[in-house]
Parts: C-alpha cells; sequence; structure tokens
C-alpha cells in the first residue's frame, strides 16, 4: 500500500497538466478581429427578449467597475488574453442575442438549482437567466399548456439559432417510458429529438446529460443514457459534473456569442477551457500532497490541519474540472474546503468506477499521466468504453458545426 | 367533464387529472408522477457509505435533507448493531444550520418563483423577475456552503459528525449572511420587523402586512381562495419532535405505523409512478404546518384553530416557519464550541450488520430513509419523501390530503393554485 502510494505521489508531483493557454500573438490578433466582426453581426440582431442588461445591473447595485471585473475574471476562464476583456463585456451586453431553451429530463433539477438559484443573481444569472433564457420548466412565467405553446413558439421564433440546455439523462428502458412530458406524454427521447431538431448546438449539462449520471448507475434500471448516445447529427458540448459549475455553463454560452463556434473539446466532448484542469493540480491542499502530509481519518489533526484528503479517497487526482479554481456558490466553497475529498463528478461512470470511500491507490482505476491535454483523451479512453462514441461524436460534431457555420445562412 | 392539467415551475412536472360538474367545480381529482430513475435499486449492493453520496442526488432542492436522513440511518444502523456512534454537540448544531438552510431557502423560493407568480398570473398580473428573493435564498445557500462545501449536492455528513472544522471566521461570515437574509425577511417579505410579525398573527393584522407575504395573502382573498383548501385535519411530524396530530387527538408519532403504498403506481395498473405513503393506513399531512402545530408555535397554532387547515393557514406557516427559523441558526451559530471535535471515527462498516432508519424534516416534510445492511454493504434500501404524504393519490372515497384540499374548488386553474400551496415537488416524489 505504501509503496503504491509512493509510486503515484511520484506520478503527481512531476510535471504534469500543462494546459497550452498561448496560442501566439498572430493567433489571437485573427482571433480578436473574427469576433469583432461577429460581434458587430450579433449588434444588429433584434435582441430575443426586451429586457435591458445595463438597467438589470443598475437595478442589483451591480456598477461597471463591478461588471468589467467580471469580464476580465470571465476572459481569463476562457484562457483568452486580456484584451478580449471588452468583448467578453459587450458579448455579455448582448446574451440576449443567444436564446437559450433548457429542457429538464430525468433529473433531479439540482443543475437549475445550481445555475439559477443557488448561485446569483449575481452577474452570472443575470446574463444566463434572466437575460437569455427563452424556455426553463421550472423558471419560465408560463406554465402547463402556455409553457408547451411557449416552448413551441421558442423554437419556431430562433430556429436554427437557440442554444438548448438539457439537464438530465435520456430513460431508453420500457420504451422511453420511464419518462414522459406534457400532455400528450411525449417521451424524453422524443422531446429532446424534436427539440434538437433546430438547435444550433446541444449543451447538456450534469453529469446526467452528459454521460448518464446517477439513473445511468449500475443497475441502471430505466437503461438511461446521455444527450451524446442519443442526439447524432449536432454539435454537443458536455458540461459534466453533479451539478456542473455555473460559470462553465454562462462561458460556453459567451464563447459561442464571441466566436459563432463551440470550444474546444476533448475527446469527451467537454470544452477544454473548464476541463482541461486537473483538480489535483490546482487543489489548496496540494502543498500537503507534495509534502506527504494526509488525513488518515475523518478528525484527526490532519483533518484539523487541512492536509491532503488523498487516503480518504479522494479523487482530485483523476478528475478534470476548475472547481478547484472557480469553486462553488459564488466561490465560497468547495467540498475539499469542508474536508472531503472530490468524488470525481465530472468523469464518466464515476459513480461505479470511483466510489468515493476507496483510497485511489486501491481502486481499480488507471491514473492519468503525461501532459494534461494529451491525458484528458487517453484517460477517458482507459477509463470506458462509451468514450468511442465520444470520439466519434467529436468528429461529427466538428463537422456539422463547420457546415452548419456555413450553410447557417441558406436556412433562413 | 374531466380535464387535464399539467404542474410545472416544479422540479419536475405533475400532472392533475379533474372531474368538474357543469359549473366547473372540483369534484374529483387525481395526480400522476410521470419521471422514475430507481434511486432505491441503485443504492443496493453498494458500501453503506456510498449513500451518502448517492443519496442527495435524489433531489436538487432538498438534498441535504437526504444526506442528513442517509447519516442519521446509518448512526441508526450502528447504535441497533450495538456499535453506536457518538457526535459532539458542535456536530449535530453544523448538521442542523445546514439542514435547515435548506428549508429557509426552499421557503422563500416558493413564496416568490412559485405562488406569488401563479397567484398573480390568475389575477391576469404581469410576473416580476424576484431577482432580490433569489439573491437571499442563494445567500442561504452560501451559509450552508460554509460548512458543507457546496449547495446543492454536499457530502459533508458522515456517520461519527462532521468532515468540517470550522473556525470563527466561517461562523462570523454565516452570521453576516444571517443578517442580511433577515433584513431581506423584514423588508420585503414581511415589510415589518420579525418581532411584530410573530406578535400580531390574526387574519386582519396579516392582511394589512405590506410585504409580498402580505401581498400574497391578498391575491388569495381576491381569489376567493383563503379560506379554503382544508383537507383531513391530520397531521404528521416524524423527523424532530414526532408527533402525530389529528382533529381529537395528539400523541407522540413512531416511525413503526408508517407504510407504504403501490397499488395507485403503474406496477399495479395505475397511472403514476408515485407511491402514496400512510400513518396507521391513512393519509396525514407533513410539512411546515404540521411542525407549527406539533411544536405549539403560538401564531399559527391558534389561526389553525380558527381557521383550520386552509390556504391561510398553510401559506403563514411556511413563511412563520422562515422567521422561526432565522432565530434558531442564530442560537445555533452563536452557541458552538470551537474546542468540540467534530468527528469520533466509529468502527468500520464492513463490521456491520442490521437494519437502520434515519428521519429528518425536510423543507416539504417528514423524509424516511430506511436499509438493511449486512457487512457493510446495503442489502436494501427504501425512501419515502415528503410530497408522498401530502399528493398521494387516493380513491373517491379516501382522497389524499392536496386531492381533498382541492375537492369543491370552483375551477380547475384556482384548485392547482390550492395544490402549489402544499410545495409540489416531482423529482424525490418518485425517486
Amino acid at each position: 500500500m505504501s509503496d503504491k502510494i509512493e509510486a503515484v505521489k511520484k506520478l503527481f508531483t512531476s510535471k504534469s497538466s500543462r494546459v497550452e493557454t498561448n496560442k501566439g500573438d498572430t493567433y489571437y490578433q485573427d482571433l480578436f478581429a473574427k469576433c469583432e466582426a461577429r460581434l458587430n453581426e450579433m449588434r444588429a440582431q433584434t435582441p430575443a427578449n426586451r429586457l435591458d442588461f445595463s438597467e438589470l445591473l443598475e437595478e442589483n447595485g451591480i456598477d461597471r467597475r463591478e461588471f468589467m471585473k467580471w469580464a476580465s475574471a470571465t476572459t481569463a476562464m476562457l484562457m483568452l488574453p486580456p484584451m478580449f476583456t471588452p468583448l467578453v463585456a459587450d458579448a455579455a451586453v448582448m446574451m440576449n442575442r443567444a436564446p437559450v431553451i433548457w429542457l429538464e429530463l430525468q433529473d433531479c433539477a439540482g443543475n437549475s438549482e445550481a445555475l439559477l438559484r443557488a448561485d446569483g443573481p449575481k452577474i452570472d444569472e443575470i446574463v444566463l437567466d434572466i437575460i437569455s433564457l427563452e424556455y426553463h420548466e421550472t423558471l419560465q412565467a408560463a406554465a402547463g399548456f402556455q409553457a408547451e405553446k411557449q416552448l413551441d413558439e421558442a423554437m419556431e421564433t430562433f430556429k436554427g439559432k437557440y442554444l438548448l440546455f438539457v439537464e438530465g439523462s435520456i430513460p431508453m428502458g420500457m420504451n422511453g417510458q420511464y419518462g414522459t412530458i406534457g400532455a400528450a406524454g411525449e417521451t424524453f427521447h422524443d422531446h429532446l429529438m424534436r427539440c434538437s431538431e433546430n438547435a444550433a448546438a446541444i449543451v447538456a449539462v450534469g453529469a446526467c446529460a452528459t454521460f448518464g449520471g446517477i439513473p445511468a448507475a449500475s443497475p441502471n434500471p430505466t437503461g438511461a443514457v446521455g444527450v451524446m448516445n442519443v442526439v447524432k447529427n449536432k454539435p454537443i458540448i458536455n458540461i459534466p459534473a453533479c451539478p456542473a459549475n455555473p460559470a462553465n455553463m454562462v462561458g460556453v454560452i459567451l464563447h459561442y456569442l464571441l466566436t459563432g463556434q463551440i470550444p474546444e473539446l476533448d475527446s469527451l466532448l467537454r470544452p477544454k477551457f473548464a476541463f482541461g484542469y486537473r483538480i489535483h493540480d490546482n487543489c489548496e491542499r496540494r502543498a500537503h500532497f507534495d509534502a506527504g502530509e494526509y488525513v488518515e481519518e475523518w478528525g484527526d489533526k490532519g483533518a484539523q490541519n487541512n492536509f491532503c484528503l488523498y487516503k480518504m479517497g479522494c479523487k482530485g487526482p483523476m478528475t478534470f474540472n476548475n472547481c478547484s479554481i472557480v469553486r462553488y456558490n459564488e466561490g465560497i466553497n468547495w467540498p475539499i474546503g469542508v474536508g472531503r475529498g472530490c468524488i470525481g463528478c465530472s468523469e464518466p461512470d464515476f459513480w461505479d468506477k470511483y466510489a468515493y470511500e476507496r483510497p485511489m491507490a486501491d481502486a481499480k482505476i488507471k491514473a492519468p499521466t503525461g501532459g494534461v491535454e494529451k491525458t484528458v483523451d487517453e484517460f477517458g479512453l482507459g477509463m470506458l468504453t462509451a468514450v468511442g462514441i465520444g470520439i466519434g461524436i467529436h468528429a461529427a460534431a466538428s463537422a456539422v458545426a463547420g457546415k452548419r457555420e456555413k450553410s447557417g445562412e441558406s436556412h433562413e | 367533464m374531466i380535464t387535464h392539467e399539467l404542474i410545472e415551475r416544479i422540479e419536475g412536472e405533475a400532472v392533475l387529472d379533474f372531474k368538474t360538474d357543469k359549473s366547473g367545480h372540483v369534484q374529483e381529482a387525481s395526480i400522476r408522477f410521470l419521471h422514475f430513475r430507481g434511486m432505491e435499486a441503485i443504492l443496493e449492493g453498494r458500501n453503506a457509505l456510498d449513500a451518502l453520496v448517492i443519496a442527495p442526488r435524489v433531489c436538487g432542492i432538498c438534498g441535504h435533507s437526504h444526506l442528513i436522513a442517509a447519516v442519521r440511518m446509518l448512526e441508526n444502523l450502528y447504535a441497533s448493531a450495538g456499535s453506536a456512534v457518538k457526535v459532539t454537540p458542535k456536530a449535530h448544531a453544523l448538521r442542523e444550520v445546514t439542514r435547515v438552510c435548506e428549508l429557509m431557502q426552499n421557503h422563500i423560493k416558493w413564496l416568490y418563483l412559485v405562488m406569488l407568480h401563479e397567484s398573480g398570473k390568475l389575477l391576469g398580473k404581469e410576473p416580476q423577475v424576484a431577482l432580490r428573493a433569489l439573491y437571499a435564498s442563494s445567500q442561504i445557500n452560501q451559509m450552508s456552503a460554509l460548512f458543507s462545501g457546496q449547495w446543492p449536492h454536499s457530502s459533508y455528513a458522515h456517520p461519527g459528525g462532521v468532515t468540517c472544522d470550522p473556525t470563527h471566521i466561517e461562523v462570523m461570515q454565516a452570521l453576516k449572511l444571517l443578517s442580511d437574509v433577515e433584513r431581506f425577511i423584514e423588508k420585503d417579505v414581511l415589510g415589518c420587523k420579525t418581532e411584530n410579525f410573530e406578535a400580531n398573527m390574526d387574519v386582519e393584522s396579516l392582511l394589512l402586512m405590506e410585504g409580498d407575504f402580505g401581498t400574497l395573502l391578498r391575491y388569495f382573498e381576491r381569489l376567493d381562495l383563503l379560506d379554503l383548501g382544508k383537507s383531513h385535519g391530520r397531521f404528521l411530524v416524524l423527523g424532530e419532535d414526532a408527533h402525530e396530530i389529528t382533529p381529537n387527538e395528539r400523541s407522540y408519532a413512531h416511525i413503526d405505523f408508517v407504510s407504504e403504498d403501490d397499488s395507485q403506481t403503474f406496477a399495479h395498473g395505475g397511472k403514476t409512478y408515485a407511491k402514496n405513503a400512510l400513518y396507521r393506513g391513512k393519509f396525514y399531512e407533513t410539512g411546515p404546518l404540521a411542525r407549527a402545530i406539533s411544536t405549539e408555535r403560538s401564531g399559527v397554532s391558534a389561526l389553525y384553530q380558527q381557521y383550520g387547515d386552509t390556504a391561510l393557514t398553510r401559506i403563514t406557516a411556511r413563511i412563520d416557519e422562515v422567521v422561526s427559523l432565522i432565530a434558531y441558526v442564530r442560537l445555533l451559530l452563536t452557541s458552538l464550541d470551537f474546542t468540540e471535535s467534530s468527528f469520533i471515527p466509529p468502527v468500520s462498516i464492513e463490521s456491520i450488520s442490521g437494519k437502520g432508519v434515519g428521519v429528518v424534516e425536510a423543507p416539504r416534510g417528514s423524509l424516511i430513509h430506511r436499509a438493511t445492511v449486512e457487512k457493510g454493504k446495503i442489502a436494501s434500501y427504501s425512501i419515502i419523501t415528503p410530497t408522498q404524504w401530502n399528493l398521494g393519490n387516493g380513491t373517491y372515497d379516501s382522497p389524499g390530503i392536496a386531492q381533498k384540499a382541492m375537492l369543491g374548488i370552483e375551477s380547475t386553474a384556482k384548485a392547482s393554485l390550492i395544490f402549489r400551496t402544499f410545495d409540489v415537488c416531482s423529482v424525490c416524489t418518485t425517486h
């Protein structure tokens, strides 16, 4: 056991996790010009709704300075140099040009809660919830039949332009009867297919929508799968975790607004700006790992001194997500902050493969090695069979995304 | 005439089927929930401690209550296996803080996102964007996250205590957030100091209140719903301070009298995934009103004596609970003894076999987790959620709590509003 720990320790203290954030001046100047042109295009478009962003900020006591601070932090999160800050700010103001339709399928509403009611309503929330949300079953004004009508109208009005956010998995067992919606009893599967048909791209949010999540945990009683197992001809962006971090959801929309494209993804279709980090590498307890100082039992001296949680089964060393940087609930805390290990919730099949009580050295999981960008993919390949599908979709998604860009106008 | 009403703006979706007479009055109402995940089956066969991570995922809005129920179940299991677990007062107090934070934020969202919204719409009012209310509930969630790590879905409680070891700094931050929330409650929700609210809880004073709670009651009065929504008058609290209260009797409640009835589910040719929860074979109401009567909070108890279990009393009980919990959280935070341990390790779960039960008062009522464990592995797991009590689907002769409350209401739209006074949740009901 101690040998194993030493070996893993050597692995993780070696130079790993290098996300190439600097792509060179030429690249960024080029991108800057493209983004400017794109934003001018958006500016000319009629907003999806009549809410005024500046007014909303003012009403909520958020001044320009605070807003620019947020824009600058968001720019950094998107792995863009500081010169993009004014563009990110402009894009945020124009969020009502990127209509969002939000579906809840086989879910616990945790992601809606995380985004729309737990983390706000600071700028993130105003930006996404208030400004750009065209349809959300829990939060919209309409309910019942009126809501169904509103969904149809939103899909028609913003045909080919809306981002479809999906929360929850899709039960495929018993012909989809484990989850139906609306008066006609449409299955979640059919509902998703209908709503995705005219979406610009699909953003699968949370562990359930991305990789099936908890409903798909063994024995998967309802035959639950993630969005990418069902939708095949659309660009898909996965934002896993349980719940997904609101900052990453907003980041994806901003990126789309700025560039007209989906962000760079790894083989599991996760945006690299958010999932190119290994939790372990940015963990506040990392120094204790390097020093060999561990919590050996909840409540011991190590726990009282915030030592490393690796021996308590923390899955930070094998989990890719930016929560050690962004944290949760307005950055107030995260699981590690209260002495609980990471459970690896942004990795596929984590309910079955990661559990959480077992220390990593005892778990039958191959630890990731090498540079992070390479690692994410290799790690994923070693980890699960579904990744083959993931890559397939990724390739298709990129192709579709490119095509859609070109053929976008001809649809109009 | 038969009509279907979809209930959204809840966690998931519910369908109400109404039978109405010629004038549109509700004669019969049945409730259907059409989602299912199979959480209990997923828990079976796993390490018992995995329940601490999996159970919160039953619900994104009251997941913390599920965590506390799971941890109480495990501690009860330890005790029944002869290896009782010790929990220090500090660890217990921290669990209480985070548990009641969930109640408070839930009730505020219910008031603003559901009740004001839906009742306003019936009166032709444009719904407001309730940013300030969302901000207040996010502050409550931050207060909880200071100790639990995150909200939703935290897993910081373990048999033996809690994993966090807060300092004065976190407690000071929490007290600051609490004061902000209290200001919001006084300024926006009540329109008066909390003391004045509790001292003047008669219907005349309530209807004159300036805050948004007063607005809601006035909406209900204009809709002629204030004194409607009466159900069976049977109440149950199983978590803290367990009581059963019927029109004629008040006594201690015991979990042994709880049963689940799946006769209305798809499994038996019914039309829903939700099972009914019964006590002594009958439907009982759980939640804020039951808790207010059980703990004899004076204002709500007096309202109940006079008006019974009407919409007026039910709505007031939920708001009054937020007010009373502010004082409770402050007391818990200010009396923490930092020198105590957060955690006292129990023996390894692998050596434990037996049965455990954990009961907790969640936002919407009594939540029960039961499990059979063999050498640390879950052999069976059973969850009974609060909405199974309140939204149980009975028969014409023996309607459930919410079903009974909707009978005789003059339109299906108004009946749906009465239904929402029970704080509907679908994801946990079917789990």
